[in-house]
This record gives C-alpha cells, sequence and structure tokens, in this order.
C-alpha cells in the first residue's frame, strides 16, 4: 500500500511511449561502509529510515571473523569483536585496504594490525590473512567486504520483508575507479547491483539539500543559492567538499580528499605510547597479534574519551614486563597527531580555493564522520571557515548513509507527494583523468573538479617518424608525473600512416557518464581519408591486479616507440 | 514528439527563459516534480557514434545565452537559475526516465553555464560575441549565422593573423 503511493508519476503526458521502468520499482538502499562502522538507511516512503540489526543497532562494526568454515561478519554479532581481535580471526580496515598493491604506503601503515598484512613490494595485492586453528587463511579486501555485505543484505531483506539487489554506496572522494572496481566488485558477489557510487560528503550534501529545500518552502522563502562547506573525517578517509544548493540542486563545485583518518590517529598515538611497537609486533605470532589488540583497544578507548576529557590515565599491561601506566593529556594526542592536523588543514583550503571561493562566501560549514566528535578537528574546521558555529541539522554518524538513502530513491525513479525527493545532485570528478604523454608527463583530459556527465578531447601526435602504433595509458590523479598516479588501463592504436613525426592527428576523447562510467575513445584522424582506421573505444579500468608490474614490463620492452606527446591547442575547434 | 529537433526544443526553453527572467525567483512550486516535466523530449539525434558531428549541432545556436534560453544583458542571477532549472530538466539522472534522453543536451547546457557564470570567461566571450554579431540584434537567432566556434578569434590571434 505504501508503496503504491510512490511510484513514478503518470506517464500520460508522454505519447504513447512504453516505459522501461517497471510500474513498481524497487527502491534501492543505501550503504555507508565505513572503516570502522556501516550502517544502512533506506526511504520508507515518507523519509529515510535507518535500518536496526537483531541487536538494536544502527550502526555496526565492519570486521568479519574467519572461524573454521563459515566466517561471521559484525552486522549481527557485533560483542565479539575485541574478543576475535586479540585472537587475529578478525579482520577490518578493509576499506582502507581495497584495491591497493603491496607498494601503498596505506598497506604498509597497515601492517601493525592485528591479523597478517605482509607485503614484497612489487605491485602486486598484499599478502593478508586470518589466524584460524592457528594456520593463515589467507583472503583478500573484496572477500571480506563481500561476506559482510552478504549480512547487511540479509539483514535489510529481513527488515524490509522483501528482496533487495539496488544499492546506492558511499565512497571515499580520494578512491581511484581501480578502487570503484574493487567495490563493485565485492557488492557483485554479495548480489548486489551498484546503482551508485557516491562520494560520501556529496551524500552528505544531498542531505543538507533537501533540508535547505523543505525549510525553505516552510518559510514561503525564495529559495536562494547557499553554499556549504563538507568535512568528513571517518576512520580511514578524510573528505571535503563544497555545493551550492538552490531548490533541491546541489551542484557539487569542488572535491578533496585523502587517505587520513583516525586510524592514524590511533597508530600515531600507539607508537607513541609504545616506541618499539615495530619490533615487539613484527612476528605475528599468537602472542604479538594479542599484545597488539589489547594496546589497540586502550588506545582507541583513550582517544574517545579525550574528545571530552583533557587528560585520561592509559593502564594496560602487555606482559612479558611490557606494561604501559600514563597520564595521557589531549594536548599530547594533538601534538603526536600534529601532521594528520595539519592535512586536514590542507584538504579544506585546497578545496575552497578549487572552488574559487573564500571562507566568507560558505554559509554553512557541516563536519560530519567519527572524528568530528574531536575538539581539535573542530577547531581546524570552525578556524579556517572564521565561524564561531557549525551546522547542527544533522547526525554526523548517519548523514551519509541517509544521503545515500536519498539518492537511492532519486535513481530508482520515485518521487514523493510533498517534493521531498525533489533532489537532484550534479557531480563533479573528484580526480583528473588523462594519459601518458611527453615522455612520462600526465597529460589531464579531464580535470578535477569537472562536472559530469562530460566529454572532452584532446588532440596528440606521434614522437617517431613512421610510427605505425601508439600506446593509450589512461592514468588517474593529479600528480605530475604518472608513476604517482593510479594507473586505470592501456591499449594500442594502430594504422597511423607512414609519415614523418609530430604530422599524424591523433585524437583522444574521453567521456564520463551520469553513472560515473569513464569511456576513452582514440584514433587517428587522416582527412580526406574513405576509410579512415577505425576509433577505438575503450571502458576504463581494465587494469586488474598487479598494474603496477605491468606498466613497468611494458615500458621495459617498447621504451618509447610507442609514446605520444600533445599539440598545442589551436583549431580545436 | 521524441524526435524532436534540439533547435525546436530550445527554442521552447527561451521562452519560458525569458518568462523567469524577469526578476523571477527561481523555486519552482513544490508540487512540480522534476518527472512530471519530462514531457520535454529531447534529441538523442547524435549517438557516440556520430560524436565528430556534435561540435556542429552545439554550433547551431548562435550564443551560449540561447542555450540557457537568456538575453545577453542577464544577471548572474538570471543565469545561475536557467542553469539550474534546465539541470532539473536535462541532466541524464532525470532525463533517464524517458526515452531517448541524451546526456548531449546536459554538457551543452554545462558548458555554457560554465563561460557565462565565470566573470573573467564571460568578458571574453561577450566580447568575440559582440564583434562576430556587431550590427545584428542580440539573441535573435537567423539559421545561417556562422557558428562563433569558427569565427570566434581572441585579441592574440587576430594579432597574428
Amino acid at each position: 500500500m505504501a508503496e503504491q503511493a510512490y511510484t513514478v508519476a503518470s506517464d500520460s503526458e508522454t505519447t504513447g511511449e512504453e516505459k522501461t521502468s517497471p510500474a513498481f520499482p524497487e527502491i534501492a538502499i543505501g550503504i555507508d561502509i565505513g572503516t570502522s562502522q556501516c550502517s544502512v538507511a533506506v526511504w520508507n516512503g515518507s523519509q529515510v529510515e535507518l535500518l536496526r540489526n537483531t541487536r538494536n543497532r544502527k550502526l555496526m562494526r565492519s570486521y568479519v571473523t574467519f572461524k573454521d568454515e563459515v566466517p561471521a561478519g559484525g552486522v549481527s554479532d557485533e560483542l565479539a569483536h575485541e574478543h576475535d581481535m586479540l585472537s587475529g580471526a578478525a579482520i577490518f580496515n578493509m576499506k582502507r585496504l581495497i584495491g591497493r598493491v603491496d607498494t601503498d604506503p596505506v598497506v604498509h601503515a597497515s601492517k601493525n594490525l592485528p591479523f597478517l598484512v605482509q607485503t614484497l613490494d612489487i605491485g602486486v595485492r598484499p599478502f593478508i590473512a586470518a589466524l584460524v586453528n592457528n594456520m593463515w587463511r589467507s583472503t583478500t579486501p573484496e572477500e571480506v567486504l563481500a561476506i559482510f555485505l552478504v549480512e547487511l543484505r540479509a539483514m535489510a531483506e529481513v527488515k524490509l520483508r522483501r528482496p533487495v539487489r539496488n544499492v546506492v554506496l558511499t565512497i571515499p572522494v580520494s578512491f581511484s575507479r581501480f578502487q570503484l572496481t574493487r567495490i563493485e566488485r565485492a557488492c557483485a558477489m554479495a548480489g548486489l547491483h551498484v546503482l551508485r557510487l557516491m562520494p560520501e560528503p556529496t551524500a552528505v550534501a544531498l542531505l543538507y539539500a533537501q533540508q535547505q529545500q523543505q525549510s525553505a518552502q516552510e518559510n514561503m522563502g525564495s529559495g536562494s543559492e547557499k553554499i556549504a562547506l563538507i568535512f568528513n573525517m571517518g576512520a580511514g578517509y578524510c573528505d571535503v567538499a563544497i555545493t551550492a544548493t538552490a531548490g533541491g540542486v546541489s551542484q557539487i563545485k569542488a572535491l578533496a580528499g585523502s587517505t587520513v583518518g583516525g586510524e592514524d590517529l590511533l597508530q600515531n598515538l600507539m607508537r607513541h605510547l609504545l616506541p618499539n611497537m615495530k619490533d615487539l609486533f613484527s612476528h605475528h605470532g599468537i602472542e604479538e597479534i594479542k599484545k597488539m589488540g589489547m594496546l589497540r583497544v586502550a588506545t582507541q578507548d583513550a582517544i574517545h574519551k579525550l574528545s571530552s576529557e583533557m587528560a585520561v590515565p592509559v593502564d594496560v599491561d602487555l606482559g612479558n614486563g611490557t606494561k604501559i601506566s600514563k597520564f595521557l593529556e589531549r594536548a599530547e594526542f594533538e601534538e603526536v597527531n600534529k601532521e594528520v592536523f595539519q592535512k586536514c588543514e590542507t584538504l579544506i583550503k585546497r578545496c575552497l580555493c578549487d572552488a574559487k571561493l573564500e571562507a566568507e562566501d560558505v554559509h554553512d560549514v557541516i563536519i560530519v564522520g567519527g572524528c568530528s566528535y574531536i575538539p581539535k578537528v573542530r577547531n581546524i574546521v570552525m578556524s579556517i571557515c572564521k565561524r564561531e558555529e557549525l551546522y547542527s541539522g544533522m547526525n554526523p554518524l548517519e548523514a551519509a548513509v541517509r544521503g545515500a538513502a536519498l539518492e537511492g530513491a532519486v535513481a530508482s525513479g520515485i518521487s514523493d507527494p510533498f517534493g521531498s525527493l525533489d533532489l537532484l545532485t550534479i557531480q563533479a570528478t573528484p580526480l583528473s583523468i588523462g594519459i601518458q604523454a611527453d615522455g612520462s608527463n600526465f597529460v589531464p583530459i579531464i580535470h578535477q573538479n569537472t562536472t559530469t556527465p562530460v566529454r572532452k578531447e584532446q588532440n596528440f601526435t606521434t614522437v617517431h617518424d613512421n610510427q605505425a602504433e601508439a600506446l593509450i595509458f589512461v592514468y588517474e590523479g593529479d600528480e605530475k608525473t604518472v608513476e604517482d598516479n593510479h594507473l586505470l588501463g592501456y591499449f594500442k592504436i594502430t594504422g597511423i600512416p607512414p609519415v614523418p613525426k609530430g604530422v599524424p592527428e591523433i585524437n583522444v576523447c574521453m567521456d564520463i557518464d551520469a553513472s560515473n562510467v569513464l569511456r576513452v575513445f582514440a584514433g587517428v584522424i587522416i582527412p580526406g581519408a574513405k576509410c579512415p582506421p577505425p576509433f577505438m573505444e575503450v571502458r576504463m579500468p581494465t587494469v586488474d591486479d598487479g598494474h603496477a608490474w605491468s606498466a613497468q614490463t611494458l615500458h621495459k620492452t617498447y621504451g618509447s616507440t610507442l609514446d605520444l606527446v600533445t599539440v598545442k591547442k589551436k583549431g580545436q575547434h | 514528439m521524441a524526435s524532436t529537433s534540439s533547435s525546436s526544443f530550445l527554442l521552447s526553453t527561451s521562452i519560458t527563459g525569458s518568462k523567469f527572467s524577469a526578476g523571477t525567483p527561481l523555486a519552482p512550486p513544490s508540487s512540480v516534480s522534476f518527472r512530471q516535466q519530462r514531457s520535454f523530449s529531447v534529441s538523442a539525434a547524435y549517438s557516440t557514434a556520430e560524436r565528430t558531428t556534435t561540435s556542429s549541432n552545439i554550433a547551431s545556436q548562435s550564443s551560449l545565452y540561447e542555450v540557457l534560453g537568456l538575453q545577453a544583458g542577464a544577471t548572474t542571477h538570471e543565469i545561475k537559475s536557467a542553469y539550474r532549472r534546465l539541470a532539473r530538466i536535462l541532466h541524464p539522472d532525470v532525463a533517464r526516465f524517458q526515452q531517448n534522453s541524451s546526456a548531449e543536451d546536459f554538457i551543452r547546457v554545462q558548458s555554457a553555464y560554465a563561460t557565462l557564470s565565470d566573470p573573467e570567461k564571460r568578458a571574453k566571450y561577450d566580447r568575440t560575441l559582440f564583434g562576430n554579431i556587431f550590427g545584428r540584434s542580440v539573441g535573435v537567432s537567423s539559421a545561417g549565422t556562422r557558428s562563433h566556434y569558427t569565427t570566434c578569434r581572441n585579441w592574440e590571434t587576430d594579432q597574428c593573423w
């Protein structure tokens, strides 16, 4: 009954065309997979509702325990987490590890987690394993995530009394497109179809847009444009977004993100409390894992308490004479994590700069995520944005999942008679996308913070005489050289006519559609040719694991023989 | 209806555009939902395969103001309102619930907005626009208007050529 009231508006205006969307569309649920916690929300016909697990909790710990045959996630069994963590059987922080190779500093920083993360520094996926019956049971972040998502899905299906297939997931701004494919793969393993992957602060922006629209209607206001800065810091990632909102349309002006979060605060403080931590825990034996787990729990507890208190006692006995007994002050915690806080500052400043705005132009400053309770984090945000107060209309731990649920309803074609779903997010690209040219330079074709959907093209030419082929290396990122960016894939274009270098006109066009699918078209343009060689159209990313390897091998094998250089912009149109 | 050419679509938006541009606040009544406006069927005549021809389609609109359905003297507020109103109709997230929708229309509106909302870019564009259509009334397109892309030259190239 409730569903009937919220179907797609009548088709009477369209002239006899068959609609593709079903009469009763399935409402996609919103999922916020956090590094530490996770939540599910859905549009229930009149508002967004968070789903509760059997223990009546809205926030569930993101972890999976490998025991005997059947792994179990933290959806139903949260109390076991700390115990499992001490035994080495629990894998967590998968959101930090997913889609990363073993040369990644984030993977290296994960080595003192109470399970096995082993690296060989050759650009392949790290060896991640849980200790089960004294044996390492290897797994992957995708698998862990999939097991967890299966539980979430089962919980949602019980609560909603219907099958759940479509989801909107929130993701960190700094995720590369390769990482997005890993998230999609995990969803596919769990039988879920990803309708949209939404950068976390843009989900918050959508919730803000809805709140602004509602208050504009209540006050009969004109709904003039409002600018909001959204700062989101969780356990694994820190994101900033600036949105311009009016009439339910949230236009993302700029995005900035980085891999800093509560996990870094935790590890820095652990290292501060136990300076020889690395040596103590290097063997990953049962005893070491237990100690690591104990230190972790004690440190986490101290950080939580320091949000409300100026000093806390830390007492933890790690055995064998290793004992920490200390009175930890808030100032000490802030000093130890100076660099993390500096990074947060840089991100906010960069985002304001990219949006071409001053702090005074921002109407509302919104701070969400688990780290939003840390006084230092709040102070940084308020001081850069030059204000005394933060926006108070949202629950910092629920804002992202609520936004995802709104997007899920909107993207499923649901409309609301009260206009609560007359919402639209105009997204922007978090990272630049381009190709390798002019040696090992990264030449962006679609720049960072470009509104999507978008299509951009640029011309390149050959570096050698009679060069018949060229390799298109597609990268994503904002660094000058390709090595520092994420490789998305590569493909070869052929049929370049045998002419001197610099003569052929090679066109590379990139297209991002509204579903955030990236396609790259490339080919040689031969004016007047009767049957020119066909353009290649490739959906990106194409790379799988071990991609750091393949780029090196290609370079070794081909040198510069298939290289390209940029053409000076002249007569583009 | 679905095969309506893009030029007639823009004609209809420029009518609504001028209605709105008289200082009317942008927020539409809450009862109007996005999807009720989908009778605005827009052309998808240019598919990806024909992408090289799209520039000529874009060029058939003689000015970026017309793409947004505005007069050349529009205020910043009018430009923002017009952009948002068109986004609510043409953005693929809204338009995909109708058949034959295409991201091209939104991209065209977006690129017009990107130029006109940036004071520097707009000033530069206005100079080229007024230079090219000198003696012709602003905002009225004639079928034979040459594309501004081919006629547009900035100061430096004018000096060179």
